[in-house]
Formats: structure tokens, C-alpha cells, sequence
């Protein structure tokens, strides 16, 4: 079962209360899963599933640590997505820490052939856990490793090909990829396999300043900007509409602004799906 | 070349150093998160401790604990159990004796508010249970020992009732507290010592027969009525099995 090609959000703790009680035309609702690896906000979580499809989205897992998969974390998940059968389970192509640490970020991994059957492995050992295919989302990136050999839509590529795992196309970290690292963020749409692509990712940035001017920040703070719907409008002509997701993480606004937003994007996907038709 | 192991040893050593070479932008970037993201966390699990100290002292305590001590979970709920200890080994501690107690609290409180509420003990458990069974205890129980003083404080703090906190007279008496979520949310009440002990006892895994001994009757009735009254255990195990399945 996969969400509706259609736009959803990202639900927030702030916003429980006001999404149970007006239950908004949302196509679907996706969530951080540790956030519900407690019983409290499990059960709100319980609630919601019983009107929306959700998504669980991961930021812990750390696929790419080279000590593996910590299986206590494992395991919440596992259970979680029994209890709530998501329609979607995704990770980040990232790591979170080694040696039994846990850094709550998600950290750049060298890209290069031994990451490459360490990271696969790990997303293996995780689908089988939960026996299911997961995605994987491209990251927001600060700084690139000297070692790195594989540039990060071709790695993404030979693991759907290797793993059988989806991606989910973060629209937002393409952009702010592509100003950190000067990348061609139109290059690196058409690198992605279009085929293994099954979510969007659309949220706001800012500008760095200080110890991190010149840098664009994925801070999912605010708006999203111009320049990031006009990617997401290539996107779509690219790879072609699948589900997209609004994420805000900080300074949430009233859940009727995402909801906006979120409207905004499903006019985006059905034009792209009528020109398709069309064509 | 690095292997994938050593770059990142090397690279999680460098976001945690106290101190680092904050030139390379995208360092900062990483550390500025790790430190937010953790620090955030300290905050809503420590509400008391936030207030008492305020926004920089907080920062900066939480700042040397990130360092010192980073999560050993990707579930950052479970974040945050070893910052009372840490406090009290602080300069602060000598200044504010009650601080690490208060901290205590914080914790207790935080961990039982996420904790499962488990199935309430029945009287079909009460009756299938053996001589030797061990009492199974609710996952969010917490025992506390704390200066008296810190429960005052840590009530007036968050209900920011700053008049109360003034009235509040040092006192390193110590008190036995229970802290559990029960059904109708936070419950935290004190017992005396000898229930706390008892209860500690049957939390440990020790047969009943076993915590009552050296008990008149009279005293193991009251204190085993209190437990049962409660809510504090879930159900039996017998003697020599971990646990029982989840309720």
C-alpha cells in the first residue's frame, strides 16, 4: 500500500490537538517516528491513523554508522509499524553516531564502495526486520569528505539498485546541496532513478550567518522558498508527481498555513499529472 | 585512506570536543545542531532545572553534559538520565544542595509521563499468585530518597508560584517519594521508610514472604495495602523468569 499521490504533512506534537479536532482534507500525514516510540503520543498517533494514512519517517536508525544498526532501536521501530501499519517507512542517508553514541543529527557519510555495502547492508537488515521495502531521503549536506568517490545520486541509484529500497527526493536538500557544493541541482534530478522515487520532500531554508555564512541551512523553519517550488515544479516534469510532504520542524505556524502550503503542492502535482495525460 | 570507522571516530570526536576550529563552516553547522537538538531535549525533560538556573546557566550545563556524556539512544525521550548525577557533582551543587534532588524529580516525572500505562494488578492475578512470585512493578515508577526541601521547590518552580518558593526553609531532612504515572496522569506521593523500603524490596524482584521479613503484621498489611491501593505493580512473575509478557 502506498499514500495517495497527493500532498500531505508533516505532523507535529503542537498540532495534535487541532488536527484531532478539525481533521483537515489532508491527503495523508507523515511523522517522525521516534517521536512515538512513547506511549502517550502513541496513542494519539493511534488515533490519527484511524482517518489518515501515515508515513514514518526515521532520523535515528543511523544506516550509515560503521559499527551497524543499533537493534534496540531497531526493534521500537519494528513495533511501531505494527502497531500503526504506515503506509510508508523511510530513513535519511546519513549516520547519527558510532560506538554506541547517538548525536540527534544527521551526519554526512563518505561516499565511496565500502559505505556504499555498509550502507546497503544495513538498509537489508532493516527492511528484513520490518519485511517490508523502506525509503531512503537525501540528505541536507555541509561538507564534503576528501575520501568520498561516488557522487550522491549515483550512490543513491546502485543502492535501489542493490537493496530494492525506494528514495524520497527532499526537493529543499537538492537545493541546498547544490548551493553548499555547487552541484547542478537539474543534474542531479535527472541522476535520480525515477522509477525508485516514491515521496517528495518540500520545506523551508535560510541563509547561514557567522561561523556558517555562506552556507544554506535545511532548518524547516519557515516558508518554503521560490527557488525550491520552482525545483519541485522540474521535479515533477523529471521524475513525474508522486506523494510530496510539507515538513516544518520550527516556529510552527497556525496547522491552516501547512495546510496551505501542503494545497499548494496538490495543484502543483495535479497539473503535472494532467500534463502527463495529456502528453 | 580513513576506513569508514576511523573518519567517523574521528569526526564524532571533533563534534563533541568542548572546543573545536569553528572556521570550517560546515563543523559548525553540525555541531550547532547536535548542541540544539540535545540541548532542547535537557530542556523539556529537566522544566525545574531550566527555571531555577535560568536560560545561559542552563545552556551551559547542558552544553558540558552534551559533551561529557551524548545519548546512547536514538530515542532522545531516554535522554538525560545521568544530567541530576552530573549536576551534582557541579560547582553549583555546593551553592544550591537541593538542585540535584530537584533534578531527580524532573527526571522521574519526564520518565514516567512517557512510560506505558500498564495493565492494573487484578484480583485473578492477586489469587493465582505463588509463595513464590516476584511482583512485577509499573514501568513508570520511580523511587526517589530526596532532601525535603527539593519537592517544595520543584512544586513552586513549575507552578511558578514564586511567593511559595520564598517560604521555602532549607531542609536536608530526607523524604521517601514514589513518582508513577497513574491513570489520571503524574501521581507523586511520599511514603515512610519502612513502606519504601518494602516496596523497594518487591520492586527488586524479592518474594513477598522475603520483603515482609522482620515486619510485624500489622506494618506488611499497611504497606502491603498501600501498593496494592496504588497501582504500583502489574502483575506476578515467578521466581526465576525475568518478567512476564507485556500486559
Amino acid at each position: 500500500m502506498a499514500p495517495p499521490v497527493s500532498a500531505g504533512i508533516g505532523l507535529r506534537l503542537p498540532h495534535h490537538a487541532t488536527f484531532l479536532a478539525s481533521k483537515p482534507d489532508t491527503g495523508w500525514v507523515e511523522v517522525h517516528s521516534e517521536n512515538y516510540f512513547s506511549a502517550p503520543a502513541l496513542a494519539v498517533l493511534t488515533r490519527v491513523r484511524e482517518d489518515y494514512p501515515v508515513s514514518l519517517h526515521g532520523v535515528g536508525l543511523s544506516l550509515g554508522s560503521a559499527d551497524g544498526v543499533d537493534a534496540a532501536h531497531l526493534a521500537r521501530l519494528r513495533a511501531l509499524a505494527e502497531r500503526i501499519e504506515p503506509v510508508l517507512v523511510s530513513e535519511h542517508l546519513a549516520w547519527t553516531g558510532v560506538n554506541g553514541v547517538h548525536l540527534a543529527d544527521l551526519l554526512p557519510l563518505p561516499l565511496h564502495e565500502d559505505s556504499l555495502t555498509l550502507f546497503c547492508r544495513n538498509v537489508e537488515r532493516t527492511q528484513e526486520a520490518l519485511k517490508r521495502r523502506i525509503l531512503v531521503e537525501n540528505p541536507s549536506t555541509y561538507l564534503r569528505f576528501p575520501e568520498s568517490t561516488i557522487p550522491e545520486p549515483e550512490f543513491l541509484t546502485e543502492l535501489t539498485r542493490r537493496t530494492g529500497c525506494g528514495l524520497i527526493c527532499d526537493i529543499n536538500n537538492i537545493h541546498v546541496g547544490a548551493h553548499n557544493h555547487g552541484w547542478n541541482a537539474h543534474t542531479y534530478l535527472r541522476a535520480l532513478p525515477a522509477a525508485a522515487v516514491a515521496e517528495y520532500h518540500l520545506a523551508g531554508h535560510m541563509a547561514g550567518d557567522g561561523a556558517t555564512a555562506g552556507l544554506l541551512l535545511d532548518t524547516h523553519d519557515r516558508e518554503i522558498a521560490e527557488p525550491v517550488w520552482a525545483l519541485f515544479e522540474d521535479a515533477l516534469s523529471i521524475i513525474g508527481p508522486r506523494p510530496a510532504m510539507i515538513e516544518r520542524d520550527a516556529h510552527l505556524p497556525p496547522l491552516a498555513d501547512l495546510l496551505a502550503e501542503a494545497w499548494k503542492a496538490q495543484t502543483m502535482l495535479e497539473r503535472s499529472a494532467a500534463n502527463a495525460l495529456a502528453a | 585512506m580513513l576506513s569508514l570507522l576511523e573518519r567517523q571516530q574521528a569526526f564524532q570526536a571533533m563534534l563533541l570536543a568542548s572546543s573545536s576550529d569553528e572556521r570550517q563552516a560546515g563543523i559548525a553547522v553540525y555541531r550547532n545542531n547536535i548542541r540544539a537538538a540535545l540541548t532542547l531535549a535537557l530542556r523539556l525533560s529537566f522544566p525545574a532545572i531550566l527555571r531555577l538556573l535560568g536560560e545561559d546557566c542552563f545552556r551551559a550545563h547542558a552544553a558540558r553534559f552534551i559533551c561529557a556524556q551524548p545519548p546512547r539512544e536514538g530515542d532522545l525521550h531516554l535522554y538525560g538520565d545521568a544530567f541530576a548525577a552530573a549536576l551534582a557533582g557541579s560547582p553549583l551543587a555546593a551553592a544550591l544542595p537541593y538542585l540535584a534532588d530537584v533534578a531527580r524529580l524532573d527526571w522521574a516525572a519526564h520518565r514516567a509521563l512517557h512510560a506505558p500505562l500498564a495493565a492494573l494488578l487484578t484480583p485473578q492475578a492477586l489469587r493465582a499468585a505463588q509463595g513464590d512470585s516476584v511482583f512485577v512493578a509499573q514501568p513508570s515508577l520511580s523511587r526517589l530518597t530526596l532532601r525535603r526541601d527539593a519537592r517544595a521547590i520543584w512544586t513552586a518552580v513549575l507552578e511558578q508560584d514564586d511567593a511559595a518558593l520564598a517560604r521555602i526553609v532549607p531542609d536536608p531532612g530526607e523524604i521517601h517519594v514514589m513518582v508513577m504515572r497513574g491513570l489520571g496522569g503524574l501521581e507523586i506521593f511520599e511514603v515512610s521508610p519502612e513502606i519504601f523500603a518494602f516496596a523497594g524490596a518487591l520492586v527488586q524482584g524479592l518474594t513477598l514472604e522475603q520483603a515482609c521479613a522482620g515486619m510485624g503484621d500489622a506494618e506488611a498489611a499497611e504497606a502491603l495495602g498501600l501498593c496494592l491501593t496504588r497501582n504500583l505493580f502489574t502483575g506476578f512473575t515467578p521466581t526465576g523468569r525475568e518478567e512476564l509478557p507485556c500486559p
